[in-house]
């Protein structure tokens, strides 16, 4: 029968891995103890899996759409037609004279797969009774699946959700897209397929870690974006990757706030350490700073007294964290910061006027600017960039609780690669676009009318400079908090109400 | 390769004509009055392996601290037998959970040592900051070897093989035997690892854009290695023999005096090369490091452009190709400038940099194995770090910052205001920095935004 394939049926389960821990509720419910191997032709494969959904339309399984780099498909597809060395040659090198190089491309290597069933929810939605793949066992070693369609080479499309997801090989498996539409590789070429049943999303990231990061690791920070799920992994907190994620991380959003020609912080941050008068103009603040202050704040574990960080934390036990990708990061701390600036540039406060124009009598119209970058505002000063980091944290943590769809983007990012500053900045026009985006420039219209002038501006009187010299040093941190949770308080509602909580827990 | 000069403009020994009596053993003279390791126990280190003190460790993902030992422990303050029967007799339950404790612990005293040693060099007092710096290069040395699996104890000494079991070595004392140990353990290419991965650097370790230049690791072994960072092992004996100057001479024989402008600048620049995430130290290392292993190569650095090429951005923003062949910022950072410097007598910042680049290998060696062991070293000893840093001053009782890496931002005040104080003369200069002085020598700091990230 053409809709029924034959598979072997093995087990792989130890009596003592009957004790470990299985917790629905973090995504790692008991796992089946048999895993079925079969071959599948790649297109049937291809179909069953979903992968002609290119874009993420919202409808897409657990970062299936997440994890293609085309080019990476192309070379994958060139070496299944030519093998080593001719696939690696340039294109205009495959001639006759370099035919005799070409070789068998083989892919023995098993397409890992999770084969839903029928209670599995995937962001809400689930295969549709009729599409779903039943697996009939036939004694202890053999196993039939019935697929929901007969033609072994029609690309088929279901109804609802695809009945499988695939946990390794993506690559392998788009190779095939665009060779099939163009002829290059047949539709029967057949792939060796391991297929789970009903495994839980929390094991299919621990899988993906398992095979792809350990033992070849792969950069573990390119494996947090195509399995979001694991930055809030407790299992990989103990053997120190999620403090290496969130170190690298850390470096890699300094490095593009650094680079990127949208940030305002463009070739303004002090990389090396140096000294004010050697750092670049306007770089207050180190790389080591900034640092610090991503990871205690967007990227802080939640554990203990640590904050839950936006871009580390579960939003919630059913949500796991936030799927974006590190240029998604990158565009928001971006584009939180350019509110900021453009609310100093727009409607300058009047500490922004005291500070630009201490003794009133200037008759020039004065740059606002300084109030942004200048040597006597805390916004270009460590311990700054530390209250404005934690606290648009705090509240923006607290929003995505609240209104998780805010959050949500359709994307044209490719997640899990090397960022280049295109990426980021198609990130901020799809964030600009978004409903999101008019909540960040609330939250920056607002703080940016905080008396930002460190202890040393000129006019201050000396109450004010008490206040502002109690910011500094570790338990300055806090103290600053507290301030900018009342200043923001008396912002639009929806800051107040997450500001109030704020303050209520720091009491 | 370039190094900038070693002439120290903050000493003046004072006393000259009676100096010759100051003399001391320089690094070349040790061997003369030290008998090397015999083969024996050249052959018992061999068999060090840190995968057991790793095993050890695991216990403390279940058990709160203090007490740092089990229950069952025959040895609670860590003090074993000084007759050889009897240390023979510990068993290796007993010994790998002593040995295991001396990693984390013999580096958080080390700070302690270099911090009362940078408060003597605020007083003015030269001989108590040698002294102290002196053990704090011990302390360093003692909890890199633990970390390995060696136990140094009172002329009792111990190595932990891979199946966990006990072999004695000869009976030296505490000081000898640390530094001939640490010299022969460096010795094995499969140290390198251990000591430098933890060093963080660019959001990674500090061997990842190493390992981008040369995927086959390093054919150096660390004792090289460390030569070349600027400090021989056995320059540990070296500064023994100056401690034993300062501890037991009167100082006014041969006094040492350091001015409190060029004291002003050397705390600036060593809290810079040990802040929290800091990269300019680091890359310094690692320009070092590079060079080493293309001059083993019959190479240089700017052999391998295309191997640079391969860098995170993020690297490459902190270590330009440039600065990696010298082009620019020629000279070695100066922490390593001091810190290479053997003149006799030894100068007190060049004993300051050697602990502290010791102590930051410990450090992280130590946090390496407590990862290792599945230990979260934050919140697994919550207690007692958080009880430590309120012992110690750093923090109001129950008032403890929500991370470690907070506690730089008191430093970096402290520095601030130092940097505006005058410095005429120390008590013009002490009076100024009131708090700050005590502040500035807190470096208990880095041994906790090291070991507690």
């Amino acid at each position: 029968m053409a809709n029924n394939v034959q598979a072997i049926r093995f087990k792989q389960w130890l009596p003592e891995w009957d004790d470990f821990e299985f917790d629905p509720a973090q995504h790692r419910r008991k796992p089946e103890e048999h895993i079925l191997l079969f071959s599948m032709p790649a297109v049937q494969l291809r179909a069953l899996s979903g992968v002609y959904r290119r874009t993420r339309d919202n409808e897409g399984g657990e970062g299936l759409q997440r994890l293609h780099d085309p080019k990476r498909s192309a070379a994958i597809r060139d070496f299944v037609r030519f093998g080593h060395p001719y696939s690696g040659l340039p294109v205009a090198a495959r001639d006759e004279s370099s035919a005799a190089m070409r070789k068998p491309g083989w892919l023995p290597t098993a397409i890992v797969v999770n084969i839903l069933t029928e209670g599995d929810r995937r962001r809400g939605r689930k295969v549709a009774a009729s599409d779903l793949v039943s697996v009939n066992c036939d004694g202890d070693s053999r196993a039939e699946l019935t697929l929901p369609y007969s033609d072994r080479l029609e690309q088929w499309m279901p109804t609802e959700l695809e009945p499988f997801e695939v946990i390794d090989g993506q690559h392998r498996l788009w190779a095939f897209d665009e060779a099939l539409k163009d002829g290059t590789l047949p539709g029967d070429f057949e792939l060796p397929v391991v297929a789970f049943t009903g495994l839980d999303v929390g094991w299919q990231a621990y899988l993906f870690w398992s095979i792809n990061v350990s033992p070849k690791r792969i950069n573990p920070s390119h494996a947090f974006d195509l399995f979001p799920l694991l930055r809030s992994a407790e299992w990989l907190e103990t053997l120190s990757d999620l403090r290496i994620y969130r170190q690298a991380r850390a470096q890699e959003l300094t490095e593009i706030l650094y680079t990127q020609p949208e940030s305002p912080f463009h070739n303004r941050i002090n990389m090396l350490g140096e000294s004010s008068r050697t750092a670049p103009p306007g770089a207050g603040v180190t790389q080591a700073g900034w640092v610090q202050a991503i990871t205690t704040s967007f990227l802080a574990t939640g554990s203990g007294r640590s904050a839950n960080g936006l871009f580390a934390a579960d939003i919630s036990a059913a949500r796991g964290p936030l799927p974006w990708s590190r240029p998604q990061q990158a565009a928001f701390l971006i584009e939180l910061w350019n509110s900021i600036k453009s609310a100093i540039l727009d409607r300058p406060a009047e500490w922004v006027e005291q500070l630009i124009r201490p003794q009133g009598q200037d008759s020039l119209d004065p740059n606002p600017i300084p109030a942004f970058t200048g040597g006597r505002t805390m916004l270009n000063q460590e311990q700054g960039v530390r209250g404005v980091l934690a606290v648009a944290n705090e509240v923006f943590f607290g929003l995505a609780q609240i209104e998780p769809d805010l959050f949500e983007f359709d994307t044209r990012i490719q997640a899990g690669g090397a960022t280049a500053p295109e990426d980021v900045s198609v990130a901020l026009s799809e964030l600009a676009g978004s409903e999101l985006h008019a909540r960040i420039a609330q939250f920056g219209s607002t703080i940016a009318s905080f008396d930002w002038r460190s202890a040393d501006a000129p006019g201050l009187d000396e109450g004010q400079r008490l206040l502002k010299r109690a910011f500094r040093g570790s338990s300055g941190y806090v103290a600053l908090r507290e301030q900018l949770y009342r200043h923001l308080a008396e912002g639009p509602n929806w800051l107040a109400e997450i500001s109030g909580h704020a303050l209520s827990r720091l009491a | 390769m370039l190094r900038s000069g070693s002439n120290f403009t903050g000493i003046s020994l004072k006393g000259q004509t009676g100096w010759p009596k100051f003399q001391v053993t320089h690094s070349a003279g040790w061997r003369e009055m030290i008998a090397p390791l015999n083969q024996q126990d050249k052959a018992t280190l061999a068999l060090a392996d840190p995968a057991v003190i790793v095993a050890a460790l695991t216990r403390y993902r279940n058990a709160a601290v203090p007490p740092w030992l089990s229950a069952v422990n025959h040895f609670p303050d860590g003090v074993l037998p000084t007759g050889p029967v009897a240390f023979g007799g510990v068993s290796a339950q007993d010994m790998s959970e002593l040995i295991a404790v001396r990693g984390p612990l013999h580096a958080v005293d080390g700070w302690s040592y270099l911090g009362r040693a940078l408060a003597s060099l605020l007083s003015g007092q030269v001989h108590a900051a040698r002294h102290l710096s002196y053990y704090a290069e011990l302390r360093a040395g003692l909890s890199i070897l633990a970390s390995a699996g060696v136990g140094i104890f009172n002329r009792q000494n111990a190595v932990l093989d891979a199946n966990g079991d006990v072999h004695i070595m000869s009976r030296r004392g505490t000081h000898e035997m640390a530094w001939l140990a640490l010299s022969e353990w460096a010795a094995r290419a499969s140290s390198i690892e251990h000591l430098i991965s933890p060093i963080r650097f660019a959001g990674g370790s500090l061997l990842d854009p190493f390992q981008e230049f040369f995927p086959g690791g390093a054919s150096t072994a660390i004792g090289e290695l460390m030569i070349e960072w600027g400090f021989d092992l056995q320059q540990g004996l070296v500064d023994r023999n100056q401690r034993n100057w300062s501890s037991y001479q009167p100082t006014a024989l041969g006094p040492i005096l350091t001015r409190p402008v060029d004291d002003a600048a050397f705390f600036q620049m060593f809290w810079q090369a040990v802040r929290p995430n800091g990269v300019e130290l680091e890359r310094h290392l690692l320009r070092i490091l590079l060079e080493t292993e293309a001059r083993s190569l019959n190479a240089g650095v700017a052999d391998y452009e295309h191997r640079y090429e391969r860098l995170q951005a993020g690297t490459k923003n902190v270590v330009s190709f440039g600065f990696l062949t010298r082009v620019v910022d020629a000279y070695d950072h100066q922490f390593l400038t001091y810190l290479a410097d053997r003149a006799a007598p030894a100068h007190p910042y060049a004993m300051l940099c050697r602990a502290g680049l010791l102590l930051k290998l410990a450090i992280g060696m130590a946090e390496e194995n407590l990862r290792a062991a599945g230990v979260q070293p934050t919140q697994h000893f919550n207690d007692w770090w958080q009880d430590f840093g309120a012992q110690q001053g750093l923090w109001p009782p129950g008032n403890p910052p929500e991370a470690t890496v907070d506690l730089w931002s008191d430093i970096e005040l402290a520095l601030e205001d130092c940097a505006a104080a005058p410095t005429g003369h120390r008590h013009e200069w002490i009076t100024a920095l009131a708090g700050n002085a005590i502040r500035m020598c807190e470096t208990e700091r880095a041994a906790l935004w090291g070991l507690f990230q």
